[in-house]
């Protein structure tokens, strides 16, 4: 009997620090294998920024390409449009034509990442130059800082983002930015259609264009240098999510909604295109911290996916009837907005939840 | 295909929903796509997912309603599938009662769809979500209070938010409280007021947005949209019906609800100008607040109240000559002001009719009158109506201000040198959305203002206590730091872009906080429970040794029956310290409204009490003195047979209370400082130590070295005397009572103003060295003395011999 007990105190003492030293590497292990996961999710939202980034700064290349491309062909004619079109009017077709489609390509590539760049506080100053930024005209808050100096010497005075300054002058909706006189029937429907009242301002285009591309090549270096953390996702969500209404809003102006009076941006894609390529950075900022949120709440996580992905749906859907030639009345628009609204709400107030359960130190006012 | 569509509605994730419905929308999220649960691959979905799909769908059929009227009638039978779903499924037995509800608002919905009646069906649709709102509310709640968390947290996630917006971020004050209740940092009834007062503040946001925007949609002519914020706005009244029927009464109640169902019944007519039906309503939600305000918020809106209202005459007077307008900016100001003032006090109004109620009339009705009088007044003069004379004006405001202080709670008017920059703070508020809509002149007196209030209150201290600080705001305001430019100023001269006039509108809010930090009377919460505790030993300390001494010679077993009065006493006086502390709190909340200039006289009586304490110890007066006292009381009282227990036990209460009552005294300075909590935390610990100490001493009879251990608590009396005498000669300072002489090139770290009551000013230095000197010196003194009478008794004992 006696030497049972002492066997067994043998055994628990030798069992004893083993057990605790196991149970203590088993939750070092667990920790760092959690941290690494969470670090992992975190460097896909980098992943994914570069890689779009990566795209972007080709496609402005090629836009500034086709650019200079036009440029020169006008120069050649010592910038007599008329002439130019007259003489050799597939040319400026095919050259505008060629920017059209990087322009094409770049801007919505831009809007799968703009949640991001937008939310971050180190890479926000692309998004007001890039895409979000007003012109000084316009005023306010959001006037993109810049001036926009042309080949022939000329300035403009902060004429307001970049893809907006060069949609305006592909798609000829800024009479500052157009050159009457010629009629380019670019879909040779023989209709006089939109972005074919006249021809872009070649020194304006060119300016542009260049000018979107080193801010795109500027974007991709402050993207390289970024290294995301759980608060910068929780904060950029929180501040992006909720800007649907300022999306729908652009929409309901712009040429899609409004009959007259229409905005000179975003006449080139719809802005609903534009609202579910966010939504695509937000899911994708959202993956980054996912299984955080999923440990904690997987209900609450379950609602923000389903959140995301039915917002993204909704809009899709709606801009599918666009596509398809439904033309919503200003009521019909409002009512898309305020319930684009009421879902971004919902959602952007469980991602705040969220972050509260996590403990996750937000940025100031967010 | 429709099956296999409603069985995924209701048991599949909403994701695997929305791609099996549109196969051709499938979100582009690879590589980075979002999980599904490991466990499940489609994971039933939750409660608030399944109502927020169903609200979704009612969205969607009323969108497609006129124009894909198929469509339309797909997402209506979705929700329908759905509402039964949330009814049959859901686990909670209590929505079956709703089923007939449901049912009601699924024909109407109907009978709206198959009509094209997009009104109705808008009407119906908000009916029917507002409805769900309110069975989400009492759930929730009913849940929390039943420790139910699981079914509380499924409850808590169906809710409508205060919309977010660029401007407007997502509150989480209810899921905070949750989470502090789970890591049982606060009470279940705190949680459950925390959770109520973030619903209904919640809901009353929803609804004062709907009724905001209901006026814009009718002048736009979007009547579908009309037909829906009006019953949204019933519905959220419905929400809140039971917390106004609890502030305003039956009666009101009932007048509220209809003012609601006439605004609905009209909206639903396109040609009803909404206008008297929208007045009627806000006439009724006239000072009614859902969520009541925290004691800090009432403190707030309170030092707003009367800091606008005391702006109000200043702008007047310089804006109006006589009867004549001079300068219409000025009244423009005096009306803001005016208008600022009415927003505060409604945000009060309720619950001071709360505690007012019974009263006829009721000052808090009063006010409110006295208050649109003025406005009215200032208004009129705005307009150029009619111009109340300058003295009539004042006098009606300062009339208002006696009445507010004699009506206000002492508490709420509680405002320490944080208040000036409060309303500096509200007054850049008007700079920069004047600057935003680019109205420079508004801009720039805004500006003016806040540096006026800030020049004649705060800047004056804070040139003693941080002048480089007060130069850097004076900078920000003027011309820029050291001339750069970027001050306010000048950036609203040159007209400059409203996000220059922000940035350093941001600097100013940052250089704010600072001063905030030094003008404040704020201590180290751990301090001062640091401070409490140390106290709260030393003077327990001396109580047991005391009793230790007093008992010493009941040891005997025919004398041990007398412990028993003495223990008896000691624990009467206990009790008596709590009661003193209560009625000292009772007291001191009579003088809450001076502030900071009641701190000042408490800290003060709290230095000596300390130095009473100090000199006590130092001079053994207290040992030798006290003790022989109280021996020869005991003596006396052993000796009677008559009384002999009462005596024991006014021993008893006497030699511990007269320890109680100095601690309260004390410790009364330190609540000032710190709040009740803080304090009690150091009372606590310093209780438990002194608990400890007893128990060694009565129960193990364990001799301590008693000398020692009150020659170490001396020592840190002595620190906690340092910091207090620091502190008080700031509070002096702060409020004008003793006179501030800056230490030329010095700045301390703010930690050394926290923890050691240090501020560079010669006063507040020198006191703190003279304080300890003044113990160590009496000590001496005293040493002398007791060397002296030693001498002399030495003297006259030879001369005997």
């Amino acid at each position: 009997m006696y030497s049972d007990i002492s066997e067994k105190n043998v055994l628990a003492r030798a069992v004893k620090p083993r057990a605790v030293l196991a149970l203590f590497l088993g939750a070092l292990s667990f920790s760092l294998a959690l941290g690494a996961a969470q670090a992992e999710d975190l460097s896909s939202i980098k992943n994914y920024l570069l890689e779009r980034a990566t795209q972007l700064e080709q496609e402005t290349a090629q836009v500034s390409k086709a650019a200079d491309a036009y440029f020169d062909l006008l120069e050649t004619k010592n910038f007599d449009y008329v002439a130019v079109w007259k003489a050799n009017p597939s040319q400026v077709l095919k050259t505008l034509g060629a920017a059209r489609a990087a322009w094409l390509q770049a801007s919505p590539r831009y809007e799968t990442i703009e949640g991001i760049v937008a939310g971050v506080e180190m890479l926000s100053k692309h998004d007001v130059l890039l895409d979000a930024g007003v012109s000084g005209q316009e005023g306010g808050d959001g006037v993109a800082p810049y001036d926009l100096t042309l080949p022939n010497g000329k300035k403009l005075e902060k004429p307001g983002n970049l893809f907006g300054v060069t949609e305006s002058t592909l798609w000829v909706s800024e009479s500052r930015f157009t050159v009457q006189g010629s009629k380019p029937d670019y879909n040779r429907n023989a209709k006089l259609d939109y972005g074919e009242a006249g021809l872009p301002d070649a020194n304006v285009l060119k300016a542009g264009a260049a000018r979107l591309h080193l801010q795109a090549q500027a974007l991709l270096t402050d993207a390289k240098k970024w290294q995301p953390q759980a608060s910068d996702v929780f904060g950029a969500l929180i501040a992006n999510v909720p800007t649907v209404s300022d999306f729908i809003e652009i929409w309901k102006n712009s040429r899609f909604v409004a009959n007259t009076g229409a905005s000179r941006d975003f006449g080139a894609i719809s802005r609903l295109r534009d609202i579910t390529d966010n939504v695509s950075s937000w899911q994708a900022m959202y993956s980054g911290v996912q299984s955080q949120v999923r440990a904690k709440d997987s209900a609450r996580d379950a609602r923000i996916v389903a959140g995301l992905s039915d917002l993204k749906a909704y809009i899709q859907k709606r801009y599918s009837s666009e596509q398809k030639g439904r033309r919503y009345t200003p009521q019909e628009a409002e009512q898309i907005k305020t319930e684009a609204q009421s879902r971004a709400t919902r959602i952007v107030n469980e991602i705040k939840q969220a972050a509260v359960q996590l403990n996750v130190q937000l940025p100031k006012g967010r | 295909m429709k099956k296999l569509l409603l069985a995924t509605l209701l048991f599949g994730s909403s994701l695997s929903y929305a791609q099996t419905l549109k196969p051709d929308l499938k979100p582009d999220l690879k590589p980075q796509s979002l999980k599904q649960s490991p466990t499940q691959k489609t994971p039933p979905m939750n409660l608030a997912e399944k109502a927020e799909t169903l609200r979704q769908q009612l969205s969607s059929a009323q969108l497609d309603l006129v124009f894909d009227p198929q469509s339309a009638k797909a997402s209506f039978d979705q929700a329908k599938s759905l509402a039964g779903s949330l009814a049959k499924n859901s686990g909670v037995s209590s929505l079956n009662s709703y089923n007939k509800s449901f049912d009601k608002s699924f024909t109407a919905l109907e009978q709206a769809l198959n009509q094209k009646n997009e009104l109705q069906f808008a009407s119906e649709r908000a009916k029917l979500w507002t409805s769900l709102l309110k069975q989400s509310n009492q759930k929730t709640l009913e849940a929390l209070s039943q420790n139910d968390l699981p079914a509380f947290e499924r409850w808590f996630a169906l809710r409508d938010y205060r919309q977010a917006s660029r401007f407007v971020r997502p509150q989480a004050s209810g899921t905070e409280a949750l989470e502090a209740f789970k890591n049982h940092e606060i009470s279940k009834t705190v949680a459950l007021e925390r959770v109520r007062a973030d619903l209904l503040d919640g809901y009353q946001a929803r609804l004062n947005e709907v009724l905001q925007q209901l006026p814009q949609s009718q002048k736009q002519g979007y009547t579908v949209q009309v037909a829906e914020l009006a019953s949204l706005a019933s519905g959220y009244f419905g929400i809140l019906q039971s917390t106004y029927q609890v502030q305003r009464g039956p009666a009101q109640t009932k007048a509220a609800t209809l003012a609601f169902s006439q605004l609905e019944g009209q909206a639903r007519n396109k040609n009803t100008d909404l206008t008297p039906a929208l007045n009627q309503v806000s006439s009724v939600l006239q000072g009614f607040r859902a969520a009541p305000l925290s004691s800090e918020e009432l403190s707030r809106r309170t030092g707003q109240l009367n800091r606008f209202l005391k702006l109000v005459a200043v702008e007047y007077t310089r804006g109006v000559d006589g009867q004549h307008v001079k300068k219409q900016l000025e009244v423009q100001e005096a009306l803001t002001f005016g208008n600022g003032a009415i927003s505060a006090y409604m945000d009060l109004q309720s619950t001071l009719e709360s505690q007012q109620a019974g009263q006829k009339p009721q000052p808090a009705q009063i006010i409110s009158q006295n208050l649109k009088q003025i406005t009215s007044a200032l208004e009129q003069a705005y307009t150029g109506e009619a111009v109340l004379p300058v003295n009539q004006l004042q006098a009606k405001v300062q009339d208002l201000q006696n009445l507010l202080e004699q009506t206000l709670p002492s508490a709420w008017q509680q405002g320490g040198s944080g208040s000036d920059l409060e309303v500096i703070a509200s007054i850049l508020d008007q700079m920069e959305t004047a600057s935003k809509t680019g109205n420079s002149e508004l801009a720039e007196s805004a500006r003016l203002e806040a540096y006026a209030t800030f020049e004649s209150g705060s800047e004056a201290k804070l040139r003693y206590f941080d002048p480089e600080l007060a130069l850097r705001i004076e900078g920000l305001f003027w011309n820029g730091i050291e001339g750069d430019g970027n001050g306010l100023a000048k950036l609203i001269a040159q007209n400059k872009p409203s996000s220059e006039i922000l940035a350093v509108r941001q600097r100013l809010d940052s250089e704010f906080k600072g001063a905030a930090k030094i003008l404040g009377t704020e201590t180290s919460p751990t301090a001062v429970a640091t401070n409490a505790g140390v106290l709260v030993f030393r003077e327990g300390l001396e109580a047991v040794l005391i009793l230790a001494a007093l008992m010493a010679s009941f040891k005997r077993p025919e004398n041990r029956h007398l412990r028993k009065p003495l223990w008896a006493g000691s624990a009467a006086a206990f009790a008596f310290s709590g009661l003193t502390w209560w009625a000292m709190q009772g007291l001191l909340s009579q003088f809450a409204k001076y502030g900071e200039k009641l701190e000042a006289v408490v800290s003060v009586l709290a230095i000596v009490v300390l130095l009473v304490i100090m000199n006590w110890f130092f001079h053994n007066i207290y040992w030798t003195g006290q003790l022989s006292k109280f021996h020869q009381q005991k003596q006396g009282i052993s000796k009677r047979d008559m009384g002999q227990v009462i005596g024991l036990v006014v021993l008893g209460f006497t030699s511990v209370y007269r320890e109680g009552f100095e601690t309260v005294l004390f410790l009364q300075s330190l609540i000032l400082q710190s709040g009740n909590a803080v304090v009690l935390l150091g009372t606590s610990i310093g209780l438990i130590l002194v608990g400890l100490i007893g128990w060694i001493i009565f129960a193990l009879q364990t001799k301590l070295p008693h000398k020692k251990m009150l020659s170490a608590t001396g020592l840190m009396i002595c620190m906690v005397l340092f910091m207090m005498v620091g502190n008080t000669t700031h509070v002096l300072q702060l409020v004008g009572w003793f006179p501030i002489h800056p230490v030329a090139g010095v700045h301390f770290p703010y930690w050394l103003n926290q923890w050691f009551g240090m501020f560079p000013t010669w006063e507040g230095l020198l006191l703190q060295i003279l304080a300890p000197m003044i113990i160590i010196g009496s000590y001496f003194a005293a040493e002398g003395l007791k060397r002296v009478k030693l001498d002399k008794r030495m003297q006259d004992s030879k001369v005997n011999a």
